[in-house]
């Protein structure tokens, strides 16, 4: 379910996840003069394992193997993926240096890392005191866009994940991850994990 | 002219050699050059092979200008009557193309300066300028291994510019001094240099009988770079340390100064070399065990000390620094072919001085790591005739503790450590547009006391960290 809703919703996702805080300009295509001023060198570093982790154990408030454990048998940024997240393994395997580049499983990597950080983050709101998501009653129905515990609880994840405010057009977007196809509620619980996971897999929060 | 030339070049190629002395001429002649500042030059300058021997358009107008005369005593009037010429048609005189750091003998070797920004004004970054907010982030996601938070970033943004430039500077202090930074971040950087092996490690899981085969501690090494590389320590002890890092009882560094035992049960684990043998980082009995083991002449160790600390991997042609007589092939390798003598002639007089210290012997396993002033007539034949002198980077020196105080005094050591810092902040190799400032940093290192902190400092302040 979770997944079904989240790919509806991929477009005006993706629109988000290129980062842009200016309803798209700034993206690959060339729009003309309209355009804001592209970053110069652009050579952006991406989030390795370590910092991944970090960052989500900061951002959701999670301890260590909260974050993300491979079928019970190790962290999943420390032992099971630690490679593709771009680590290093001089130990196991002779790895002195991570690899420069991204390899085709990082990208799967990072959404599996990002989507059980947000899934335990809502599960433990879910079932205690509540961290990140105090403004959603869990049990029940997502709150619709207009609602003040929608905007908050978006406005909760910028800042935790993104260190800032959204914009009213961001806001807007991911009122597509409270409804379902029929555009009848989503659980809060979904809407909680489908937001989070939006936000901490946007270019935004995995580049810097 | 140049198709002529090398041409002709290509017609005598069977009949020449590639120079050795080539690339120090070069630096000679260029000392301001990119490549004989910021980076190392390789035979690559002139050469598309050096065995066998054959010349890229530079390398062949340089051949053409030189006209058979003898190379060293005329490559400077060579690359001056070459300067103006555009050998590789790309363009840019071969001059423009030296002073630029772009190859002179290849056209697809090229640097196109960044787009000047267009379009209205970027509401989330300072395009083309230094960005504070920008680099107060990286500072934090680097050295403290997590972005600023919510509070953080508002704080900083309410700032003024000055402000904020301070404020990043108390962030990377703070960062410098966490966990992070020195149980993760700087160890990392540490893998190559160390390359550990768990299997002989103290971690080991082999036992034999009970014994534990722990052959060597990296550990020591490990604590001595992570000591060496922060708190604003002489980072040049890296390769002159005669002390150790052990940890209290309380798992703080404490400096220990003389012969640490072999723990019980174990092969090694200890560092028995007397301290006035010691050469930090190069003289650990893991290093040495590691890179030496059977070796007579150890030339393993000598090539990755020569590539870790200094940046100059022989392998790539880079630190070519033929000294005269040598290879004297000392122990019958066959190092004195011409294929092999080009590297070998520079990697043979480091390799001697390594030559003393024990690797692994396997009657006397308690002797890793161990100074042993006859091992070199024991094992090799023709030393006490041959007498071989160590040299490094073209001086003569006496002992593998001089040669690696050399070392950590030359300006080789400098760039490489700024590099490897560079590199991992800013996520690439200085671009050409780059290099200034990157020649700053490591150039300040002797006022700076070989702080890497310090240099750290300077490298967030660059427009290569800062301009997004």
């Amino acid at each position: 379910m979770i997944m079904r809703t989240l790919l509806r919703s991929l477009l005006p996702a993706l629109a988000l996840a290129s980062g842009c805080r200016d309803g798209g300009a700034g993206g690959t295509e060339d729009t003309g003069s309209d355009e804001v001023q592209r970053a110069q060198r652009g050579e952006l570093q991406w989030k390795r394992n370590a910092a991944l982790q970090r960052d989500l154990m900061r951002a959701l408030e999670l301890p260590e193997d909260g974050v993300c454990n491979e079928l019970g048998r190790g962290s999943c940024t420390r032992e099971i993926h630690h490679i593709s997240l771009g680590g290093a393994d001089p130990l196991r395997i002779g790895l002195y240096e991570p690899l420069p580049d991204t390899l085709v499983s990082t990208p799967i990597v990072l959404e599996r890392v990002v989507m059980s950080a947000c899934v335990n983050r809502a599960n433990l709101d879910r079932g205690g005191s509540p961290v990140v998501f105090t403004e959603l009653d869990l049990g029940a129905e997502a709150p619709a866009p207009d609602d003040e515990a929608f905007t908050a609880t978006i406005t909760a994840l910028y800042r935790r994940l993104l260190s800032r405010d959204p914009e009213p057009q961001e806001l807007t977007t991911l009122g597509g991850l409270a409804v379902d196809d029929a555009g009848k509620p989503v659980s809060a619980h979904d809407f909680a994990v489908l937001t989070c996971f939006a936000i901490g897999t946007s270019s935004e929060f995995l580049f810097f | 002219m140049c198709l002529l030339a090398f041409a002709g070049v290509s017609v005598a190629a069977t009949e020449a050699w590639a120079k050795p002395t080539g690339p120090r001429a070069f630096c000679e002649t260029y000392a301001d050059a990119p490549e004989c500042m910021g980076r190392s030059i390789t035979c690559n300058k002139c050469h598309l092979s050096t065995q066998p021997v054959a010349w890229n358009s530079f390398g062949g107008a340089l051949f053409g200008a030189l006209n058979g005369a003898a190379f060293d005593d005329n490559i400077a009037s060579a690359l001056a009557s070459i300067e103006d010429d555009d050998s590789d048609g790309d363009g840019l005189s071969n001059r423009e193309e030296i002073e630029l750091g772009t190859d002179p003998g290849d056209p697809l070797s090229q640097w196109m300066p960044r787009p000047t920004p267009e379009g209205a004004d970027n509401p989330s970054y300072a395009i083309g300028e230094y960005d504070p907010s920008y680099a107060h982030k990286r500072v934090r996601l680097l050295f403290c291994g997590a972005s600023p938070s919510y509070q953080e970033a508002k704080a900083f943004a309410e700032l003024d510019g000055g402000a904020q430039i301070e404020a990043i500077h108390d962030a990377l202090a703070e960062c410098l001094e966490s966990d992070f930074w020195i149980d993760e971040a700087l160890m990392s950087l540490a893998h190559p240099k160390i390359r550990p092996v768990k299997a002989l490690g103290a971690e080991t899981d082999v036992l034999i009988s009970g014994y534990k085969i722990t052959l060597a501690d990296y550990q020591w090494d490990y604590r001595l770079w992570q000591y060496l590389l922060s708190g604003d320590r002489d980072a040049r002890e890296l390769l002159t340390a005669q002390y150790h890092i052990g940890l209290d009882d309380a798992g703080n560094w404490r400096k220990i100064d003389g012969i640490i035992s072999n723990p019980p049960m174990g092969f090694g684990g200890g560092q028995l070399l007397a301290p006035e043998y010691r050469a930090g980082m190069l003289t650990t009995q893991w290093n040495l065990l590691l890179n030496i083991m059977f070796a007579a002449v150890p030339r393993v160790a000598a090539g990755h000390a020569y590539r870790e600390y200094l940046g100059l991997d022989l392998s790539l042609s880079q630190g070519v620094r033929p000294v005269a007589g040598e290879p004297l092939d000392i122990d019958a390798k066959g190092v004195d072919a011409a294929a092999c003598a080009q590297c070998h002639s520079t990697l043979d007089p480091l390799s001697y001085a390594f030559a003393y210290y024990e690797g692994i012997d396997l009657k006397h396993l308690n002797r890793t790591g161990q100074y042993l002033p006859e091992r070199p007539s024991e094992r090799i034949p023709g030393w006490d005739a041959a007498q071989p002198e160590f040299v490094v980077l073209d001086r003569k020196v006496d002992s593998l503790v001089e040669l690696a105080r050399e070392m950590s005094q030359s300006r080789e050591f400098q760039r490489n450590l700024a590099h490897m810092f560079f590199v991992y902040a800013v996520g690439h190799e200085p671009l050409p547009d780059e290099l200034d400032e990157f020649d700053a940093i490591w150039t300040a290192m002797p006022a700076d006391g070989y702080s890497a902190n310090r240099l750290l400092h300077r490298l967030v302040d660059t427009d290569a960290f800062g301009i997004p």
